[in-house]
């Protein structure tokens, strides 16, 4: 055969190929990954890598599935009682990555849905992908919601802009003439997070007089500081990420400035204070959604003890105290409670029960604060925030909780 | 003005980091004419084994000390195994190696001890003082000292002792320091080996500023290597001049010059280095000698 | 017929039948991979070029792949032109940018060039974000998918691989045609020795500054097919992490080969894949320990060894046919 002729067959072939795996996908079953006893659902995220912290949600989502399978599955609303299987992948935080483990989970482990996937250009990254195969991707952890599959996607963790929110409405009462100090991180997360306070603080007398911006590289934070120090301002703002936040929490108190310090939930985390120095922490406030968790000891609090055991029983490797693998959980179990919810396993009927949440209830998350949704106008599951104040050795509730249900803008 | 010279120390602060991994990478370079892209990796785990001993009770001094000996013989390893097969290979395969050298030592890091950060002891009393209105840490008194004191006693070893001139020899040229008697192997040996301890050490002075994690030598790679080429390679003393220009010029960049900013603070050492290295093509404080990657 | 022909015909038909079995073999969701895997071979192709050829370290290829592929996403989203329309200019622009970058080459070498260049790869991240105006920050840029024009009955997938393939066989022609020119005998000589090239008449400067510009039109190119197949692009996908990427996915192909890139390319997005399939936690370590073990058993990186490989096999079956035919000779 003449080289020609043998690439004209191969043509060919390949013409059908892709004709008969294109009809194949269209005969498949409506809702792939279900059995009649397993559903199969995806994760990806970080579990390598400068980032790998994150990759604790895959962790705490594994340790709530591990818990929920050993006690039998998850009972779901079609009548049948379903184990689920949990397929995780690393990306590294590569966006690439992200995509080229979702086509995978998709196409060949055929999973029914993804959750929990970490970061928000990873999420924008397999938008398009999953819009078109019409995936579920549910309480993405990411704090920006309004990503590119509107239709397909759902976030979890309250935005930044209700941390925003929370933080001004602290100030407008206990300072109300703050002189206020930024130290934001260089993307989306600061730049949301400032336009809303900017938002909420108009028309008092709260002002922002300096603002330094902060790179998830930067090796140390000292010269931002010492700029913001010198700006006179009373009060700090750290968004940053965990280690520049450390520094950041550090430098204040060892710097003398002693200002009013608040810590977004990035870098506020109880593990974080330790590694600062549990000492320089002292005062410092901060708001999160969270039951604060400080170790592994037994409390009178069902869901907390709930989600020690799931975690010593699945030898989780983060330390229990950490927030992101507590958050995790948290995603984990309110997967568990969607899919008690479907009347019929299909992916269109759990986008419509993660779209229409009338107040759930989380093992982690105080019983005040309720996971809500409304399918054309909300699509921020937690709306509400506690705001804590360190006192050296654990967190203290201050006040009551902050309700910003369904006034979230992003 | 006192911002000015708060500045310039916090800038220093930062450059004692910078000159910390330079004085490491400086020292395998003339021990070995090979730039190890994992001496910062390397450290933090030893920093890492230094910690876990502490975490298992031995007191810091202890700790310090088995681990900075782990240290040489993890490079003296490292070199047996993997860089001595490769002697004679082009240097682009070493440049590989040694890049495989940081993947392996962070994930090992990562797998052993997870990635969240962690407080690290400094061997120096917390707090510092004020000269003025300028606030001084001690850390970062008592680290400049130390790393001075390191590149002193480098200098002098490279330059009087038998032991230092066969190393540089070794490095310099494999093939004609056989032939004066120089045990070229060995002295490869020892190079690595004394750079891992000098990689842990200055690991230890900084992993408290830095929190000790898997990756907290990452994103000082790029300053330390430009803090070694402002230096010149060549000196100890140059790298931790190099380190602390780098450090100080950063923090002024950052705060003064505001179409940089301190987002893209980064800036400041890549011009700071092309402008000497175009005015001195082999850095403030090295000699003209042909060097190749 | 001779040794060398013989052993590059021999190459180039295993090369052809791979590339045209790949898609027969491969899902739809490898075969994206394999495409951005073309994308990183087109930019290797160009360091190559710079660095197996030409002498001079280059660690900000990620940099100038990041400049083509926001370009492409620019020009398609901002002005709509066609993705594949944006291909020359991205090239184009990078090739303008690489000058700049190789302005310094003129009078570094070596280390302190590879670090200067590092430093820009390390910035470059920082610069999309601080750019946000343009670059659309952290949130990046999306371009429109590539449809198969109608008259082309493949799937998306294929259409991709197609378009990546026949960028990447422009750029193989560019380079070859490059080398066999008096600039690649220009810059040959000058990575042997500058001085003497320079006394034989080699114009330095304007030599240097070529491969930095071909390198870059080739690094912008591959960009520019990346930010097609993926169809997003974001500053985290252009980390001073890709630039060392790259260079190690040139080493380990082989510097001076084009098959080589490609083998690069693959080695960049299957490895470290694969490494964490066979164990999620130890993914790293078993790359890393991959990279270690691939450059002692192949220090000239895998095209340099499965050469000599290659050739120990012909020269054998040569050997054989020769003393059959002896054999045979003495029979008669």
């Amino acid at each position: 055969m003449s080289l020609i002729s043998k690439l004209k067959s191969c043509t060919k072939q390949l013409a059908m190929t892709v004709l008969l795996t294109a009809s194949q996908a269209h005969a498949a079953e409506p809702s792939p990954g279900v059995a009649d006893d397993t559903i199969r659902i995806g994760v990806t995220g970080p579990l390598t890598g400068p980032v790998a912290v994150v990759g604790a949600v895959a962790e705490g989502i594994r340790a709530r599935i591990e818990q929920v399978n050993a006690e039998g599955g998850v009972k779901m609303g079609d009548g049948k009682t379903r184990k689920i299987e949990l397929v995780i992948e690393d990306d590294g935080l590569d966006p690439q990555r992200t995509l080229a483990n979702v086509r995978k989970m998709v196409e060949q482990d055929e999973v029914f849905a993804l959750v929990g996937t970490a970061a928000t250009p990873n999420n924008l990254a397999i938008g398009r992908y999953i819009n078109q195969k019409k995936v579920p991707n549910v309480f993405m952890y990411s704090g920006v919601h309004a990503l590119n599959a509107p239709d397909w996607e759902i976030g979890f963790v309250p935005s930044f802009a209700t941390e925003a929110d929370s933080f001004a409405e602290y100030l407008k009462v206990g300072r109300p003439d703050a002189k206020v100090a930024f130290l934001y991180l260089n993307t989306e997360t600061g730049e949301i997070f400032m336009k809303a306070f900017d938002r909420a603080i108009e028309g008092t007398s709260i002002r922002v007089v300096d603002r330094q911006p902060v790179t998830s590289q930067d090796p140390t934070v000292e010269t931002q500081l010492n700029t913001l120090k010198a700006s006179g301002a009373d009060t700090l703002v750290i968004i940053a990420a965990p280690r520049q936040g450390g520094e950041a929490i550090r430098f204040q108190s060892e710097s003398g400035w002693k200002p009013l310090t608040l810590v977004t939930n990035l870098s506020s985390a109880y593990p974080i204070l330790q590694s600062v120095g549990l000492e320089n922490a002292k005062g410092i406030i901060t708001s999160d959604f969270l039951k604060p968790i400080v170790g592994d000891k037994k409390t009178d609090d069902k869901g907390i003890d709930l989600y020690l055991d799931a975690a010593a029983a699945s030898k989780v490797n983060f330390n229990v105290a950490n927030t992101i693998g507590q958050t995790g959980y948290a995603i984990g179990d309110a997967l568990v409670q969607a899919l008690e919810k479907l009347k019929e396993p299909t992916r269109e009927e759990l986008m419509k029960v993660v779209r229409n949440i009338d107040g759930w209830q989380n093992p982690l998350l105080p019983a005040d604060i309720k996971i809500t949704t409304k399918e054309g106008s909300d699509i921020f599951p937690i709306e509400a925030l506690q705001l804590y104040q360190f006192d050296g050795q654990k967190y203290v509730p201050l006040g009551g909780t902050l309700d910003f249900e369904a006034e979230t803008k992003e | 003005m006192s911002l000015f010279f708060q500045l310039v120390v916090s800038g220093l602060t930062t450059g004692a980091i910078y000159a910390a991994l330079a004085l490491a990478l400086v020292l395998i370079f003339r021990a070995t004419n090979v730039v190890n892209f994992g001496q910062g990796e390397m450290a933090t785990f030893s920093a890492y084994c230094t910690w876990q001993l502490m975490e298992w009770g031995a007191p810091l001094w202890v700790a310090l000390l088995v681990s900075l000996a782990g240290s040489f013989a993890v490079g003296v390893i490292t070199f047996r195994a993997v860089i001595r097969p490769l002697m004679s290979a082009p240097v682009e395969a070493i440049v590989v190696v040694t890049l495989g050298i940081f993947v392996l030592f962070q994930a090992a890091g990562m797998w052993l001890w997870g990635a969240e950060q962690r407080s690290f002891p400094s061997l120096f009393p917390d707090g510092g003082f004020n000269v003025g209105d300028v606030r001084i840490l001690n850390s970062t008194v008592g680290t400049l000292v130390i790393l001075v004191m390191i590149a002193v006693l480098m200098g002098l070893i490279f330059s009087f002792t038998r032991l230092g001139l066969s190393m540089r020899a070794a490095a310099f040229d494999h093939a004609r320091s056989v032939l004066v008697g120089v045990n070229v192997e060995r002295m490869l040996m020892l190079g690595w080996g004394f750079a891992a301890v000098i990689g842990a050490f200055a690991a230890i002075l900084i992993a408290p500023r830095l929190f000790l994690n898997p990756t907290m030598m990452t994103p000082i790679l790029f300053y330390g290597l430009a803090a070694a080429t402002l230096g010149g390679w060549d000196s100890p003393l140059g790298a931790i001049a190099g380190g602390l220009i780098v450090g100080v010029a950063e923090s002024l960049g950052a705060s003064y010059l505001s179409f940089i900013g301190a987002d893209m603070r980064i800036a400041v050492p890549i011009a700071l280095t092309l402008l000497i290295l175009l005015v001195k093509p082999v850095g403030l404080f090295g000699s003209y000698k042909v060097t190749k990657l | 017929m001779s040794d060398g022909s013989r052993s590059r015909l021999v190459k180039f038909g295993l090369f052809a039948a791979a590339a045209v079995l790949l898609p027969l073999l491969l899902p739809g969701y490898a075969l994206q991979q394999v495409c951005i895997a073309i994308a990183y071979a087109i930019a290797i192709m160009g360091l190559n070029l710079l660095m197996g050829f030409g002498g001079q370290i280059c660690l900000a290829q990620g940099a100038l792949f990041g400049v083509g592929a926001y370009v492409t996403a620019i020009l398609n989203s901002d002005y709509g032109i066609h993705p594949i329309a944006t291909l020359p200019m991205s090239a184009t622009a990078t090739a303008l940018v690489g000058l700049v970058v190789g302005l310094p080459a003129l009078r570094l070498q070596g280390l302190q060039l590879a670090i200067v260049t590092f430093g820009i790869a390390a910035a470059f991240p920082q610069l999309l974000l601080k750019m946000g105006g343009i670059t659309g920050g952290v949130s990046g840029l999306p371009i429109d998918g590539l449809e198969a024009p109608t008259w082309v009955p493949v799937s998306p997938e294929l259409w991709l691989y197609v378009v990546s393939q026949c960028c990447a066989g422009i750029a193989a022609l560019l380079v070859t045609l490059m080398l066999f020119g008096d600039v690649g005998r220009a810059l040959r000589a000058q990575r042997d020795n500058a001085q003497i090239a320079e006394a034989l008449g080699v114009n330095l400067t304007k030599t240097r500054l070529w491969a930095f510009a071909g390198s870059s039109a080739l690094a912008g190119l591959g960009g520019g097919v990346f930010a097609i197949i993926t169809g997003f692009i974001s500053p985290e996908s252009f980390l001073a992490i890709l630039s060392i990427n790259i260079v190690i996915g040139s080493i380990v192909g082989g510097v001076t080969s084009v098959v080589g890139a490609f083998l690069g390319g693959l080695f960049m997005v299957f490895v470290p894949t694969w490494a964490s399939d066979i164990n999620l936690s130890l993914g790293n370590l078993i790359y890393g320990l991959a990279l270690i073990l691939i450059m002692m058993v192949a220090r000239n990186g895998v095209t340099g060894f499965i050469e000599k490989w290659l050739s120990t096999i012909l020269r054998r079956t040569a050997d054989n046919t020769a003393s059959v035919k002896e054999t045979r000779e003495e029979l008669t």
